[in-house]
C-alpha cells in the first residue's frame, strides 16, 4: 500500500469504516437499552425512553384511553386503574416537566385522541429544571412524532453511539445470560402496555418484611435528585395554556403537587416553592400534597426520598376523587384555590419555623423560616430572592 | 441538504457518484451532465423545495443575459449597449439578493429614521442565494469582458448548481469550472481522486462535528449571557467563536472540495491556515479566499483599487470591506465589522509605506487579537451584546476569574481530550496552536500519499465523526 494504490487504499477505507459503523449499528439495535425499537419489555434492563415509548404505544392505540395521568416518576405511583371515571394511562416519564406534558397533550390533541381527563403530577423541581436539557437526553427526550425530531437523527443519536455502550452492554448479557435467573434482575415489571407504569411488588415486600431496617436507612438523609434553576414564568406559562386547553376541549383536569419527603422537601428552595404554588393558585385548584405531614415525614411511606410508594397514591386518590376506600391521615393533602392559598402557605411557612428547632435548615431556608416567623406569606414572597436563584 | 448528515453521505452522494459516473462509462455524456445538475437541485431543494423555483428563476435570468452579452461581445456590439445589458443583469441579481436579504434591514432603519411604523416583512433568507447570486454577477462580469461565454443551457445550469459549492462556496469563475466539466479525462471514475477526496472529506467533517460543534456551545453559552460574563468567560466566549468559525467554515469548504473532487472537479482554496496570518492583508489572502477574489475583481478594482493615488486607494479600500461587510449580514454590526477590517487594511497600508517592521511573533500577535476582536460584532446579536462581550474582555466590569460554563450545562463532545471542559482554556490554546501551526487541510491533500498511516488516521476520525453526526447543525455560512 505505500504511495502507488489508491484503489487498495479507498477500499480499505470504505470497507472498515462501514464495518466499525454496523458494527456499532447491531450492538446498539441488539441492546436497545432505551427500548425504542423494543415491542416486549419483560426483560429490559434499565429504564427506558419512557416518553417515547409510551407515546409510540398510544399513537398505536389511540382510542384504547380516554385519561392520562402525566407527571414524573413520582406520580407513576398512582394507579391509574384505581380511577373510576375513565380510562386511565399512567403517561408520566422520569424527570417529566409541565412543558413536557404540554408539547405531548398537544400532539395528541391534533392527533385526534380524545381527552376526557387529566391529571398533571407536579414537583417540587417542576419550577426549576429546564425542559430543553431533556431533549439532548436519551432517557428523557420526547418522541420524534412530538418534538419535530428528524426520524433519522432521533434514530441516529440511539443505534450510532459509542457512549454508555459498553457499560450497556455488560448489563443486557448480565440481565440476559449470566444472571438471568436471579430475582434482583428482574423485580422491575415494565408494563408499558396496560397501565404504563413500572411496578416493583417484591420492593414493597422488602419494606414490610423488615419495616424498622427500611425506615432507618441512611438513604433517607439525602435528597436524591437536586435541581437548581429558576423556570417559574415558564411553568406557570405552561400551566395557563393547559388550562385554557382544558376549558376548551372540556377535559376535567386535575392538578397535584406529589408529598416530597422530608428530606427532598427541606433541602428545595422554599421561598420558591411557596411563591410557584401562591402563582399557581392564580391559574387553577390544586392539590397539595407537598408540606411537613404525617406522610411526608415518615420514611415508610418512601422508597427513597424522591419516590412515595404506591399506598400514600391511594390516599391522595382518596383525597382527590374520593376512591379507593383507604385511610387518609389527617393533613395530608389540601385542595388549594385562590381564595385559600395564603392560609394554607402561612400554615406550612409556620411547619417550617417550628423544625428550625429539630432540623439543621439549609441557609436559604433558615432565612424563609426567619421570614415566615415575621411575615405573611406574601410578604415572604416579595422579600429579596435566595442566593442560588438564577 | 448538509454535508455532515447521513443521508448525504449514506445515500445522496454515493448514488449520485454512482449513476453519474455509469453514465459516462456507457458514453452519454449530457444524460450525465443532466443527472448532476437534477441531482445538484434536489440536493438545493431538500431544505426547502419552495425555493426551487427562485434558483431555477434565477439562472434562466442570468442565462439570458449572458448569452445576449456573449453575442453582444461577438458581433462587436457597440460598448454602451453591452454595458446596459450588463447594468440590467447586475441590478437583477442584486435587486434578488436585496429583497431576500435587506427588505427588513431598510424596513427598520427606514422606520428609525422617519419614525415611520412600516412592519417588517420577516422574509426568509433562501439558502445560498448570497453565493449563487454572486456566482452569476461574476459570470456576467466575466462574459461582458469577453472571459467567459456559454451558449449551452444543461452546462451553464451545472456551472451554477453543481451541489459541492451551491450552498456557501467557494465562489467559483466560469473559466475555472467549464474546461474541467468538458474534459473527457474527468468523465472516468479515478481512484486516485477518491482517495484523496476521502482523506479530505473525513478531515472536513472530524473539524465540523468534533470540533466546531463543540467549541458551538460553548460560544453559544457566551453569546447568551452577555451581560454576565466575566473577563474570563468572555475571553472563553470570543475566542470559541473565533475558532468555531474558522473549523466550521473551512470545514464545510474541506467536505465541498471533497464532494468535487470525487466527480474530478477541483473547486479553489477558499482557506491557507488564516490564523497563521501576521497583518491583515495577509489574513484576507488566506480567509474566504474566493470571496475576497471577487471583492477584489468585482469591487475593489472596478472602483479604480490602487491607480488613483492614495487617498482613493483607502476610499476603495474602505468601501470594499463594508460591501463585504454587508454582504455577510443585514445589520449595522456587520457593517462596522467590516468596517473595522477595511480601518485595519488601511492602517497596514499606510504602516507597510512606512517601513517599520515589526517582530513576527508580536505582529501575529496583533493580527490574531484584532481579528478575534472584531469576531465579537459579527457574532454578538446586538450592539448591546457585543459591547458587554468587549467591557467584560477589556476588564471594564473587573478581572473575575470564573468559569460559568458548567453552570450552564457546557459539555464537550465524545472524544477523550474534549471531556476536561474544565481545563477548557487549554483546549482552546491547542485548537488555536493547530490552526496556526498544523498543516491546513489544502496541504495534507496536496501531499496525500496512500499508506497504512493515512488510511488509520481516516478511518479513526472518520468512524468518530459518524458516529457524532446524530446531532446534525447547520454549517454557520448558511447563515450569510
Amino acid at each position: 500500500m505505500n504511495g502507488v494504490n489508491f484503489r487498495r487504499w479507498t477500499l480499505t477505507v470504505v470497507v472498515s469504516v462501514i464495518s466499525l459503523v454496523t458494527i456499532v449499528v447491531c450492538i446498539n439495535v441488539t441492546v436497545d437499552a432505551y427500548g425504542i425499537l423494543r415491542t416486549d419489555f419483560s426483560r429490559q434492563f434499565q429504564v427506558p425512553n419512557m416518553n417515547y415509548v409510551k407515546m409510540k404505544y398510544l399513537l398505536a392505540n389511540r382510542s384504547k384511553f380516554d385519561s392520562f395521568i402525566f407527571g414524573s416518576s413520582r406520580s407513576e405511583k398512582i394507579d391509574p386503574k384505581k380511577v373510576t371515571d375513565g380510562e386511565y394511562y399512567d403517561m408520566t416519564y422520569p424527570l417529566g416537566l409541565p412543558e413536557e406534558h404540554l408539547e405531548n397533550i398537544r400532539f395528541m390533541l391534533n392527533s385526534g385522541f380524545r381527552i376526557k381527563n387529566l391529571m398533571i403530577g407536579l414537583d417540587d423541581f417542576s419550577h426549576r429544571a429546564d425542559p430543553k436539557e431533556h431533549q439532548a437526553n436519551l432517557d428523557l427526550q420526547l418522541h420524534p412524532a412530538v418534538s419535530g425530531k428528524k426520524l433519522e437523527n432521533f434514530y441516529g443519536e440511539y443505534f450510532l453511539k459509542l457512549s454508555r455502550m459498553f457499560g450497556q452492554i455488560n448489563l443486557y448479557i448480565r440481565h440476559n445470560y449470566t444472571h438471568r435467573n436471579d430475582p434482583e434482575e428482574t423485580r422491575f415489571i415494565y408494563d408499558m402496555f396496560q397501565s404504563g407504569r413500572i411496578l416493583c411488588p417484591t420492593c414493597d415486600v422488602q419494606i414490610e418484611e423488615n419495616i424498622e431496617q427500611h425506615i432507618n436507612s441512611p438513604e433517607f438523609l439525602k435528597p436524591l435528585i437536586q435541581v437548581r434553576g429558576n423556570n417559574i414564568e415558564n411553568v406557570l406559562a405552561t400551566m395557563r395554556e393547559l388550562k385554557d386547553i382544558a376549558n376548551k376541549r372540556k377535559i376535567h383536569l386535575t392538578v397535584f403537587i406529589n408529598p416530597s419527603h422530608k428530606t427532598a422537601y427541606l433541602d428545595t428552595d422554599l421561598r420558591l416553592f411557596t411563591e410557584f404554588k401562591i402563582k399557581l393558585a392564580e391559574i387553577t385548584d390544586y392539590y397539595d400534597f407537598s408540606g411537613l405531614n404525617s406522610i411526608t415525614t415518615n420514611n415508610y411511606y418512601y422508597y427513597e426520598t424522591s419516590h412515595y410508594r404506591p399506598l400514600v397514591g391511594d390516599m391522595m386518590l382518596k383525597v382527590m376523587f374520593g376512591s379507593p376506600d383507604v385511610i387518609v391521615p389527617r393533613g395530608f393533602g389540601f385542595h388549594v384555590t385562590r381564595e385559600n392559598v395564603d392560609q394554607h402557605l402561612n400554615d406550612q411557612c409556620r411547619e417550617i419555623s417550628g423544625i428550625r428547632v429539630t432540623y439543621d435548615l439549609n441557609a436559604a431556608n433558615k432565612a424563609f423560616a426567619d421570614s415566615c416567623d415575621a411575615m405573611t406569606v406574601k410578604a415572604a414572597k416579595d422579600a429579596s430572592p435566595s442566593p442560588d436563584h438564577r | 441538504m448538509l454535508f455532515n448528515s447521513l443521508e448525504y453521505i449514506i445515500l445522496f452522494l454515493p448514488i449520485t457518484l454512482a449513476v453519474y459516473f455509469l453514465l459516462n462509462r456507457n458514453k452519454l455524456t449530457t444524460a450525465a451532465t443532466a443527472w448532476l445538475v437534477f441531482a445538484s437541485l434536489f440536493f438545493y431543494s431538500w431544505w426547502n423545495v419552495k425555493y426551487l423555483a427562485l434558483i431555477v428563476g434565477s439562472i434562466i435570468f442570468n442565462f439570458g443575459v449572458g448569452t445576449g452579452l456573449s453575442r453582444m461581445v461577438r458581433s462587436g456590439t457597440e460598448e454602451r449597449s453591452k454595458k446596459v445589458a450588463l447594468i440590467i443583469g447586475v441590478a437583477g441579481n442584486v435587486l434578488l439578493l436585496g429583497y431576500y436579504k435587506y427588505t427588513d434591514f431598510f424596513i427598520a432603519n427606514l422606520n428609525t429614521l422617519t419614525g415611520l411604523q412600516i412592519g417588517l416583512q420577516k422574509i426568509v433568507l433562501p439558502l445560498g442565494i448570497s453565493f449563487f447570486t454572486f456566482t452569476q454577477i461574476a459570470y456576467l462580469v466575466d462574459t461582458y469582458s469577453g472571459r467567459a461565454r456559454e451558449y449551452d443551457f444543461l452546462n451553464y445550469c451545472l456551472f451554477v448548481t453543481f451541489f459541492p459549492h451551491l450552498l456557501a462556496g467557494p465562489i467559483i469563475h466560469h473559466k475555472e469550472m467549464m474546461p474541467q466539466f468538458a474534459s473527457l479525462r474527468n468523465k472516468v471514475f479515478s481512484y486516485r481522486n477518491i482517495a484523496e477526496a476521502l482523506f479530505l472529506f473525513f478531515i472536513g467533517l472530524f473539524k465540523k462535528v468534533i470540533i466546531a460543534d463543540s467549541l458551538a456551545k460553548v460560544a453559544s453559552a457566551g453569546y447568551d449571557s452577555t451581560a454576565s460574563l466575566s473577563f474570563l468567560d468572555a475571553w472563553i466566549t470570543s475566542l470559541s467563536y473565533t475558532l468555531q468559525l474558522y473549523y466550521d467554515f473551512s470545514a464545510y469548504t474541506d467536505m465541498a472540495l471533497a464532494s468535487s473532487l470525487m466527480f474530478n472537479i477541483r473547486l479553489p482554496f477558499n482557506f491557507n491556515s488564516p490564523y497563521r496570518a501576521s497583518d491583515i492583508t495577509d489574513f484576507w489572502r488566506r480567509w474566504h479566499m474566493t470571496l475576497s477574489r471577487f471583492l477584489r475583481d468585482y469591487i475593489y478594482i472596478p472602483l479604480g483599487g490602487n491607480r488613483k493615488g492614495n487617498f482613493r486607494t483607502y476610499a476603495n479600500l474602505m468601501a470594499t470591506f463594508l460591501v463585504g461587510g454587508l454582504w455577510h449580514g443585514a445589520g449595522w454590526t456587520f457593517v462596522f465589522w467590516g468596517f473595522l477590517h477595511g480601518a485595519a487594511t488601511v492602517v497596514h497600508r499606510f504602516w507597510t509605506k512606512l517601513g517599520i517592521e515589526l517582530p513576527r511573533v508580536l505582529a501575529w500577535f496583533l493580527t490574531f487579537n484584532f481579528v478575534n476582536i472584531a469576531w465579537v460584532f459579527f457574532r454578538a446579536r446586538s450592539w448591546t451584546n457585543a459591547l458587554q462581550v468587549l467591557k467584560s474582555m477589556f476588564g471594564v466590569k473587573g478581572i473575575a476569574l470564573s468559569i460559568s460554563f458548567e453552570r450552564l450545562g457546557i459539555n464537550f463532545g465524545s472524544l477523550v481530550f474534549m471531556h476536561v471542559n474544565r481545563n477548557i482554556l487549554t483546549v482552546l490554546a491547542l485548537l488555536t496552536l493547530a490552526a496556526v501551526f498544523l498543516k491546513n487541510s489544502n496541504e495534507l491533500s496536496q501531499t496525500f500519499k496512500p499508506n497504512w498511516r493515512n488510511a488509520v488516521v481516516t478511518i479513526v476520525i472518520a468512524f468518530y465523526s459518524l458516529l457524532s453526526i446524530h446531532n446534525v447543525t447547520e454549517f454557520l455560512y448558511f447563515n450569510f
